[in-house]
């Protein structure tokens, strides 16, 4: 039998933007039958403590915790394709989201993290909807509140009240879309960088934005319409597809918990995207970056 | 005794383990610290990082002239804001290797900093200059190249002061590698009667100053830009504006149309706060869209090493002169 493909991929987003959450669902998905998936677990090899803790969290529908900078794992899988016998080896960095803002606001990252780098075939990036902020200009909120009641703007428009200090600038608050080209151009400027990068973007809580009906790759385009066209205007970089992934499957709260309950665990993950061939199963990003 | 380094991070009533038979405190033991690698910084380049920049590319460098406040920095921040919200006509973002100073300067104008009115960071006299911020888009079809651009932003004193002095001019080294020269009218102060004829003899007095100086180069392309020309929007007196506009730029072009042959005379309101019908940026797209169509240099930026000056940077020398003559503005 020919020997395991290997492949090493980068779990790459802010916090909060679902890492871990996909992390938790896939390792269920591959070890459950119920529902079928592309991969499926070959054998356990070593160490399986967190991911079985993370995936307990999802089944009981907990939040699966944010990964601490002090407490940043390696994953390791050893899988099998269902239609064949062929054998991969998947690894991934379960790097915090904090990790990536202080890339951002420090401008450094560890030496470990850049040999992840050197090594990875490629990487999914999560966005968050609830986790994106917008660069809002004051033209902006005046031209929405001149909507509300015309007279109200002009009076807040010609109050002689002084104008209060403003409040220093903070680089953390500085938009999503602008932290994530910047971390696309850090893995650029690494002496290691071998173009074309392949990265699923996905897109988290999709069941959020679902309702909107819109693309993935549309959304993307909508609210973070600088990081799109980051991504197009260096297609030869950063070979790209978009999905929406509802890996939690709805919220833990209210009426949503009580729908999730009542699913099979395995159909509570929904994937959408070009090319899916099956909506629950959770492991077409990872073949799609295996192509 | 001696304190160990450190020694002063250790709370007074905490114990202190001793090193048996010694009388030497051990260090409690710190947890690993990872090693680090030092990222780009991404705030503004300063001549010797924009040399690196361009030492492997083409670079098209876009020079912001004009007086204080008459809206250099706005215009460049309004470009930035503009790809923020979608491609500009047909030219995409492709990268930016001064995100942090955008960010900086973009802050005045963001409901983040609570000001009630937008405003921009001022481009200090004191700091270093010319400070230069970066631009990669690419114009058309995927498969067209980037386009490098480096904006200088540089404060309104240092063009003050070389408008008066073809000697201070020549210290703008710079302004050799322009391939736009952007040199910026206040319309706010075009309809104060006391000032608006002052402020376009400066505006004259630069570019007399730049050519004669032998500082601008025929590769250069000059626009004179009516900067805040919401302000002209917003007034009732269209008429009188339109002939001021008009003799103004019969002016420029009698002066300077045979040793400028592509002057161009432009409108733009970057932030348009006196007239809300015009969006933001507006005008900005179609200056873009000359600094990327209009282009006769095709070599790689080369700036000039600064004069004999005992080691310091010449800009600097120039700033600091000034601010002991006559304060910081």
């Amino acid at each position: 039998m020919s020997s395991p493909q290997s492949h090493s991929f980068l779990l790459i987003g802010l916090p909060s933007t679902g890492k871990t959450t996909f992390l938790a669902a896939l390792w269920y998905a591959i070890q459950q039958r119920q529902s079928p998936t592309a991969l499926v677990l070959k054998k356990l090899d070593g160490e399986s403590k967190y991911l079985n803790e993370i995936r307990d969290a999802w089944l009981a529908y907990k939040p699966v915790g944010r990964t601490q900078i002090d407490t940043e794992k390696f994953v390791s899988m050893w899988l099998k394709r269902s239609d064949s016998d062929e054998e991969v080896h998947l690894t991934f960095p379960d790097v915090s989201g904090e990790s990536f803002k202080q890339q951002w606001v420090s401008r450094q990252i560890t030496v470990s993290y850049d040999k992840c780098l050197r090594s990875a075939n490629g990487g999914i990036l999560f966005i968050h909807p609830n986790s994106i902020t917008l660069p809002l200009r004051i033209m902006e909120v005046d031209d929405l509140a001149s909507l509300i009641d015309d007279a109200v703007a002009e009076e807040v428009a010609s109050s002689p009240t002084a104008a209060p200090p403003s409040t220093p600038w903070d680089k953390e608050k500085s938009p999503t879309q602008v932290q994530l080209v910047e971390l696309l151009q850090f893995l650029i400027r690494r002496p290691h960088f071998k173009p074309p990068f392949r990265f699923a973007i996905a897109i988290s809580a999709w069941d959020l934005v679902a309702v909107s009906n819109v693309s993935p790759e549309d959304w993307i385009a909508k609210q973070l319409p600088l990081f799109s066209q980051f991504l197009s205007s260096n297609h030869k970089l950063f070979e790209a597809t978009f999905y929406g992934v509802s890996a939690q499957g709805g919220e833990y709260e209210g009426d949503d918990v009580v729908a999730l309950q009542s699913k099979n665990p395995a159909r509570r993950v929904e994937v959408v995207g070009k090319g899916i061939k099956n909506r629950h199963d959770i492991t077409e990003p990872l073949l799609w970056l295996m192509r | 005794m001696a304190t160990p380094t450190g020694a002063a991070n250790i709370a007074p009533d905490q114990p202190v383990a001793t090193a048996e038979g010694t009388a030497t405190p051990v260090q409690p033991v710190a947890p690993p610290v990872p090693e680090l690698i030092q990222l780009p910084l991404g705030t503004a380049l300063t001549e010797a990082q924009a040399q690196a920049l361009a030492s492997d590319r083409s670079v098209r460098v876009v020079v912001l002239a004009g007086a204080v406040k008459c809206g250099k920095t706005t215009l460049l921040t309004s470009l930035y804001e503009l790809f923020q919200t979608g491609p500009v006509k047909a030219i995409q973002f492709a990268g930016c290797d001064t995100f942090l100073a955008f960010e900086q300067r973009c802050h005045l104008s963001r409901a983040d900093s609570e000001l009630e009115t937008a405003d921009t960071l001022r481009t200090t006299y004191d700091g270093p200059h010319p400070e230069y911020l970066h631009l990669r888009v690419q114009n058309g079809e995927s498969d067209a190249g980037h386009i490098d651009f480096l904006f200088t932003d540089v404060s309104g004193e240092m063009f003050e002061h070389s408008r008066n002095s073809t000697d201070e001019c020549k210290l703008l080294t710079f302004l050799h590698q322009a391939s736009h020269f952007v040199l910026s009218l206040d319309c706010e102060k075009a309809l104060i009667a006391d000032k608006k004829w002052g402020m376009v003899q400066d505006a004259k007095s630069l570019i007399q100053s730049c050519l004669d100086s032998s500082m601008l180069e025929a590769t250069c392309f000059v626009t004179v830009v009516w900067a805040k020309c919401d302000f002209f929007e917003a007034d009732k007196n269209k008429e009188a504006i339109a002939a001021f506009v008009k003799e103004v730029e019969e002016d420029f072009k009698d002066s300077f149309g045979d040793r400028i042959p592509g002057l161009k005379f432009h409108r733009t309101a970057a932030r348009p706060s006196h007239f809300r019908k015009l969006k933001m940026g507006f005008g900005v797209r179609e200056l873009l869209g000359d600094w990327i169509t209009i282009w006769r240099q095709g070599r790689a930026m080369q700036l000039e090493p600064p004069a004999d000056n005992n080691g310091k940077r010449e800009s600097e020398l120039f700033a600091k002169r000034h601010n002991t003559q006559e304060g910081n503005a």
